[in-house]
């Protein structure tokens, strides 16, 4: 799953930590999530998706797996 | 107030619970003239462990933005996937290891440690067992 977070947030001018506050995860979860190290929950999902008053296709890249 | 405020409460109060309980063990162990090898270190660990406790919770409510700061902290998701997969890994090694060691001790002629050994995988195989129906039915 790959995602457009990190873009967004630069160009919104927004550090890790103001969205880490914001969405209630801690910075550590935004550099993971960025990273593509940690994928979020549908939870977590919404809550970037209305903090950047976009969708989540928008945000969240889904690739299907090769295996599938 | 909030649900992390009311555990932050909780906390408190088990904090206060502890200590409570060790000076009563403490003196009890004093007033009953028993042998203090096991009252005495019994009752003070425990008022050093409410202590801390006590310590730990004045810190964090201090104030609303430390307050929330701590609750970002324990509730983050990938901080609670982390302890779940952390947990998952420890159970599988456990199994594992404790296999090898049973078959490993019966090599080494030590039936009585075996067989401990193997009752409490057994155990734990059993118990992960009603876990997973208690779960099942939860969602």
């Amino acid at each position: 799953m790959k995602n457009r977070i990190r873009e967004l947030r630069k160009g919104r001018k927004i550090t890790q930590d103001d969205l880490a506050e914001a969405v209630g995860v801690t910075r550590q979860t935004i550099i993971s999530l960025e990273s593509g190290k940690y994928t979020a929950s549908l939870q977590l999902a919404f809550k970037i998706a209305n903090y950047f008053d976009a969708t989540i296709e928008e945000i969240f890249i889904y690739e299907e797996d090769k295996n599938d | 107030m909030t649900e992390y405020k009311k555990k932050l409460k909780n906390r408190l109060y088990l904090a206060v619970g502890y200590m409570l309980i060790g000076v009563v063990i403490l003196c009890g162990g004093f007033i009953l003239k028993t042998d203090n090898s096991f009252f005495a270190p019994f009752g003070a660990a425990l008022i050093v462990c409410g202590a801390v406790r006590l310590i730990r919770y004045f810190r964090i409510a201090r104030d609303e933005q430390t307050i929330r700061r701590q609750e970002i902290k324990e509730t983050d998701e990938r901080n609670l996937e982390i302890v779940s997969r952390a947990r998952n890994m420890a159970f599988s090694l456990y199994i594992m290891l404790g296999g090898t060691a049973v078959i490993a001790l019966q090599f080494a002629n030590m039936q009585a440690e075996s067989k401990m050994i193997a009752y409490s995988v057994c155990f734990f195989v059993f118990l992960y067992w009603i876990c997973y129906m208690i779960v099942k039915r939860k969602i």
